[in-house]
């Protein structure tokens, strides 16, 4: 079974850069599909856009949402996903610097899987990255796409 | 008197035989002047050839005062004058016919003579009567045997006011009441029918009527009278009015003794000089059990006990001798009485003594005085019960004699309130003790005392020993003590109650300023007191009459026919209107209408008062004004405040969001450069780079406390009950969890509960905890306690470590943002931590100092109010 991929939804190159260091240095090899902006992570998502053609029934394993994004945020694209019949089973990772609170709770009420603060030191983010991956990519169960 | 020269020689010697002295004349002239000289008993006359001649003197002489009474015997010619004989014979008294035996002359003289001697004796006695009845003392009337008055006297005039001439020639029953006058009438003819002197209707009370209708009582005696007019009735009739008032007056009080003695208490009974009873009163008949017919006539002494009689008709007799008319028996002695039943009683007895045509009489007077020894006794009892009542009543009593007001007894109430002692006022005066505020005012009171008997609830006010004046009410009675005048006297203290009049009567008056106006249903005012006067401007007289919403230009805040249908119904209405003041100015009044009644419960007129608030709608609406501009001073506050928090938490998620990129950059970066170019870096290159990241990480780390920092600031609090000792083990366990290879004892408390905040409390307690955690670093043994104590009744937390301390020189610069005591190279710290703790504390209505010493270990104090959820509903509502 060719493994599923990861979307990133990340604006800043420097973390996609860390972010894919990160995820490399914990082995997993899932193709890491990034967007830079929250309406390329819904014209991925739903195939619009640039990525008009798309195979519909291609869906991530994992979407590593940050908060922070430009035009659409990433409040707004958790909301999208969990509305859309499509998407509302995707596993999504809120992936984030913020440590505000506010953050947290209206995440968790739009129906995140998960909401990990992005450590500054590295050792940690590290460390983040390796379980985000062991989790969702090895032990978690996605719901069947009927 | 004869022209015959011989005939009258002849009667001349005929009349001198028989024993008259005769006189003659030869004509008219001649015999005129001698009977005017000579007063004859009796003229005869020749009836000459001129008989007028002889009617002429016949004439002259009735017609003469002196001689009118004289009888005159004409000798008239048979043969030639008998024609005139009854012409004469009216003129003169009587006539011989010539020729006339002599015998015949003489007897005719005689007679005539005689005749005039009988009438002249007659007229004498008339006259004599006549006096006898206008003299008389009573009222005299004579009457015919028609009935009609024939005479009346004065008395008759002045006691029926009727004038003589009113009276003569009228009934009798004109003097006679109308009821009476049938009666009389018939009387009348009865008396004359046995005509004898009598008094009239024996047994009855006649009345006379006078001319002005009154009638007045009186007695009549009635007398047959023969006269030459036929039988006549002389009546004398007496007023009897003041005699009947005296005798009435007499019966009375004759009936009143009799009454008296008769209905008297006291039994009396009299006796004569032989001491036999005649008179025995009722009350003596009950005294004695024996009827007053078994009584009289006995002696007096059949009710005195036998071993007194002797010595009681002894004294009896001497009373008799002595001058008195009155004494009492016995003197103190008691005297006993005799009751027919034999028992023996004690009396109190007077007797007098009275002279009466030589006879004496003696009246007893007794009393049964057994009941009152009785008496006495219920009064000793009774006596003793009042001295209880007296001195044990809650209300001040004294008694004082009434002249000069020297006190004999006070109660207990009295001693209390005045404060002077028993002894300070038995035997003293009022005046000595000054409880009177002026002599004038007892005076006055006992002047009222003595003119109606007794005081009830005047007025009063006395001097207390302090010198105060106090007001009571006052009740006293006169009393007789030992013979003399007491005032007996009740004082209720009204003082405070008079405090609360005055004010009320303050308040009355104030409320007398309040204007009122009274109109009647059409509007008209008939009521405008000067309150209105003063707030209005127009005076009493100008108003009334005036119609009351014309005069003040009245601006309802409704309908007025709603207003009035609303009196009509309730029966007043209150509210707010406006009026115009004589001078123009508006003012705004709180109106109350009232509906008044009459007596029937119709509607009759409307009562308005009117209390200008025009100062308070002005206060209320600056109020109002301010109170608006307030609000939106506060709104536009709120807003700005708001805006303000909305930019620091934006400034807080920036910081938080995008401070901690970059720095997670640097270090990423650095890691990236030491892991992938290890071997192109030597030693010194690598520390710098670990440096680096080093550096990024303590960024991190102040960030993040500067956020809490604010977040502690600007969350809102939630309380609930929190256990500070489980939080405690809480950080504990998780600081022992990172920092493994660390050997601290620590030591926490059991039980410490507190309302607040959980999550402040726990990044409070973490900050303390983590502090003595990190400060104790270098000992071997490191203690760390955590619990509570009291100081002054409060609950004060500490947590306490053996680190490195602190200099207490610096202790105020302790709980500053970024205040280190400590290099970063000794202990790593941001200096945010003691002032998130102040903060948190304060925000629990707490207060937290610390204690330390130099490397001897710090000890962290703190109190926390029991904040609940009210604190969290107060900032509510100012944000609100």
């Amino acid at each position: 079974m060719e493994k599923k991929v990861i979307l990133m939804v990340e604006d800043n190159p420097k973390d996609e850069a860390l972010t894919l260091r990160a995820l490399r240095k914990s082995n997993i090899a899932n193709e890491v599909v990034v967007t830079r902006d929250g309406v390329e992570a819904l014209d991925y998502l739903f195939a619009t856009g640039s990525y008009n053609g798309r195979d519909l029934r291609e869906m991530p394993q994992v979407v590593l949402l940050d908060l922070k994004l430009p035009k659409v945020d990433g409040l707004q694209v958790l909301e999208a996903i969990r509305a859309d019949e499509r998407t509302r089973r995707l596993p999504v990772v809120i992936f984030t610097s913020s440590g505000e609170e506010e953050d947290l709770v209206k995440s968790y009420n739009l129906g995140a899987n998960s909401y990990v603060r992005k450590p500054v030191d590295f050792e940690q983010f590290l460390e983040a990255t390796r379980q985000l991956g062991l989790y969702w990519l090895v032990l978690n169960q996605v719901a069947p796409n009927e | 008197m004869s022209e015959n020269r011989r005939q009258l020689g002849q009667m001349r010697l005929l009349l001198e035989r028989a024993g008259y002295t005769v006189l003659t004349a030869a004509d008219a002239g001649a015999a005129f002047a001698l009977a005017q000289g000579e007063s004859p008993d009796i003229i005869i006359s020749e009836v000459g050839a001129q008989p007028m001649g002889s009617i002429d003197i016949c004439r002259r002489m009735r017609a003469h005062a002196g001689l009118g009474a004289t009888p005159i015997l004409l000798i008239i010619d048979r043969h030639h004058q008998a024609r005139l004989a009854a012409e004469l014979q009216a003129e003169a008294d009587d006539y011989l016919e010539a020729p006339f035996e002599a015998l015949h002359l003489v007897t005719k003289v005689a007679q005539l003579i005689e005749r005039r001697r009988t009438r002249e004796a007659v007229g004498a006695s008339e006259a004599r009567f006549h006096q006898v009845i206008e003299r008389a003392p009573n009222g005299m009337v004579m009457v015919d045997s028609e009935g009609k008055i024939a005479l009346v006297n004065t008395q008759i005039e002045n006691l029926f006011g009727y004038s003589r001439d009113e009276l003569i020639g009228e009934s009798i029953e004109k003097l006679v009441p109308a009821r009476f006058r049938s009666g009389h009438t018939a009387y009348r003819s009865s008396f004359l029918s046995a005509p004898t002197a009598r008094p009239m209707g024996a047994g009855r009370d006649l009345y006379g009527l006078r001319k002005d209708g009154s009638e007045f009582p009186v007695e009549i005696g009635l007398n047959p009278l023969e006269t030459e007019q036929g039988m006549m009735v002389l009546g004398t009739i007496v007023d009897i009015t003041e005699r009947k008032r005296i005798e009435e007056t007499l019966r009375s009080s004759q009936e009143q003794l009799a009454g008296i003695i008769r209905s008297a208490m006291d039994a009396i009974i009299t006796a004569d000089g032989e001491q036999r009873i005649i008179l025995f009163n009722a009350a003596a008949e009950r005294m004695f059990r024996c009827p007053a017919s078994s009584a009289l006539g006995q002696p007096l002494d059949r009710f005195i006990p036998a071993r007194f009689r002797a010595k009681h008709a002894d004294h009896i007799r001497a009373f008799g001798q002595t001058g008195t008319t009155t004494r009492a028996m016995a003197g103190s002695r008691a005297v006993y009485g005799l009751r027919a039943d034999g028992q023996e009683f004690p009396i109190e007895a007077s007797i007098s003594q009275l002279e009466s045509d030589h006879q004496k009489f003696y009246t007893v007077i007794m009393r049964d005085i057994s009941e009152r020894d009785h008496t006495m006794q219920a009064l000793r009892a009774s006596e003793a019960r009042f001295s209880i009542a007296f001195n044990a009543s809650p209300i001040s009593s004294v008694i004082a004699t009434l002249d000069e007001g020297r006190y004999v007894a006070a109660n207990d109430t009295f001693l209390s309130l005045t404060g002077y002692s028993r002894e300070e006022v038995i035997g003293r005066t009022s005046a000595d003790l000054g409880i009177w505020p002026t002599p004038q005012a007892r005076a006055e009171a006992v002047a009222w005392l003595q003119r109606e008997g007794r005081i009830r609830n005047r007025e009063t006010r006395y001097r207390m020993k302090g010198g105060e004046l106090r007001t009571f009410l006052t009740s006293a009675e006169i009393i007789e003590l030992d013979g003399k005048p007491h005032m007996i006297t009740a004082s209720i203290d009204i003082t405070e109650r008079k405090r609360a009049e005055e004010v009320l009567r303050e308040q009355a008056q104030m409320l007398d300023l309040a204007p009122v106006l009274i109109r009647d249903l059409e509007g008209h005012l008939m009521f405008w007191n000067t309150g209105a006067e003063q707030m209005y401007g127009w005076a009493e007289h100008e108003a009334i009459a005036q119609v009351s919403h014309d005069l003040l230009r009245t601006e309802f805040p409704q309908p007025l026919e709603e207003i009035n249908a609303a009196v009509f119904v309730a029966g007043h209405w209150e509210g707010e209107m406006v009026h115009t003041r004589r001078d123009g100015g508006r003012i705004v009044v709180a109106s109350h209408w009232m509906l008044h009644k009459n007596e029937q419960g119709e509607p009759t007129a409307i009562v308005e008062v009117n209390n200008d608030i025009t100062e308070r709608k002005h206060i209320e609406e600056e109020v109002r004004r301010l109170n608006e501009e307030l609000e939106q001073r506060v709104a536009e506050r709120t807003a700005q405040l708001q805006a303000a928090n909305r930019e620091l938490e934006a400034f807080s998620y920036s910081v938080s969001h995008d401070l901690r990129a970059p720095l997670r950059h640097i270090n990423g970066f650095s890691q990236a450069l030491l892991e992938d170019y290890a071997d192109r870096l030597d030693d010194e290159g690598k520390g710098y780079l670990q440096e680096v990241r080093d550096a990024s990480r303590e960024m991190a780390q102040l960030i993040d406390d500067l956020l809490q920092l604010a977040r502690v600031t600007r969350s809102e609090m939630r309380s609930e009950t929190v256990s500070l000792s489980e939080v405690a083990h809480a950080v504990i366990a998780d600081l022992r969890k990172r920092d493994a290879g660390r050997n601290v004892r620590v030591q926490i408390a059991d039980g410490l509960v507190t309302h607040g905040d959980k999550r402040l409390l726990q990044v409070m307690l973490s900050n303390l905890l983590g502090n003595a955690w990190k400060f104790t670093a270098r000992r071997e043994q490191a203690e760390i306690t955590f619990e509570q104590t009291r100081q002054a009744g409060e609950a004060v937390y500490f947590v306490r470590d053996n680190g490195a301390g602190f200099d207490m020189a610096y202790v105020n610069k302790l709980f500053g943002a970024f205040q280190r005591l400590h290099s970063g190279k000794e202990f790593e710290g941001t200096g945010i931590g003691l002032a998130t703790v102040q903060r948190i504390v304060r925000r629990h209505g707490g207060r937290v100092w610390a204690e330390g010493q130099v490397n001897a270990g710090a000890t962290f104090y703190f109190t926390l109010a029991d904040f609940r959820e009210h604190k969290h509903g107060e900032e509510s509502d100012l944000n609100g």
